[in-house]
């Protein structure tokens, strides 16, 4: 699964720690996720969503399709 | 007075209606368990010739992981320091469940190869579980850290 949240993390000017502490998970959780190699729980993924203002499917895409 | 004001680097545990430092209690917790098994041990004549001398040596190196034990069972992990508020929806809980399933299979292979490798030993061969169990914990710790540091290394 891919996704757009370092972009969207990025855009709001928020350090990997602050969106760790919105979401109240660890820092370690958003570097994995922003490399790929995490696919947050639908819950997280929805608090994402949330957090930065846009659809879920609009963060998160499967491998292979365009961004 | 907020959550987020009350942590600190060794947490809180809820003691009666309020909260103490979770250490207030682990550590003497640790000492009473310590020496009631370090007494026990003196008691039922396990250490050998000098049962003052033994059941104190009990008594220092079961302390502490008793206290460890205590304090990883009281401590309210909301009033530590640094501690996720989700720690469930975290990767390193994932690494925590792959690294146990992974220990898990490891030690039915670990035991599964150990009691046919024992099938085949002629004669009568026993093994002693006081050294068994304590090795099977081994396989199981070395395992799961092995496992628990790759994933972590991996991200």
């Amino acid at each position: 699964m891919r996704n757009l949240v370092n972009e969207s993390r990025l855009q709001l000017g928020w350090s990997q720690q602050r969106l760790a502490d919105e979401l109240g998970v660890s820092r370690q959780t958003i570097i994995s996720i922003e490399r790929g190699r995490f696919d947050p729980s639908l819950p997280l993924a929805f608090r994402l969503a949330a957090l930065f203002e846009r659809p879920i499917e609009e963060l998160f895409f499967p491998d292979g399709e365009p961004t | 007075m907020t959550i987020q004001q009350t942590r600190s680097k060794w947490g809180q545990a809820k003691f009666g209606a309020g909260r103490v430092p979770a250490m207030a209690i682990a550590i003497p917790s640790g000492l009473i368990l310590g020496a009631g098994l370090g007494l026990l041990a003196a008691v039922v004549g396990i250490t050998g010739s000098n049962p003052v001398l033994g059941g104190l040596i009990f008594a220092l190196f079961l302390a502490m992981p008793a206290a460890a034990l205590v304090y990883a069972l009281i401590v309210d992990r909301n009033t530590l320091q640094g501690a996720a508020e989700r720690p469930e929806e975290s990767i390193e809980s994932r690494w925590y469940d792959h690294a146990a399933a992974g220990s898990f299979t490891d030690l039915i292979l670990v035991a599964g190869l150990g009691a046919t490798i024992l099938a085949f030993i002629p004669g009568d061969f026993t093994v002693d579980l006081k050294l068994g169990l304590p090795a099977v914990v081994a396989v199981c710790f070395a395992s799961f850290g092995i496992r628990y540091l790759a994933l972590k290394r991996r991200g």
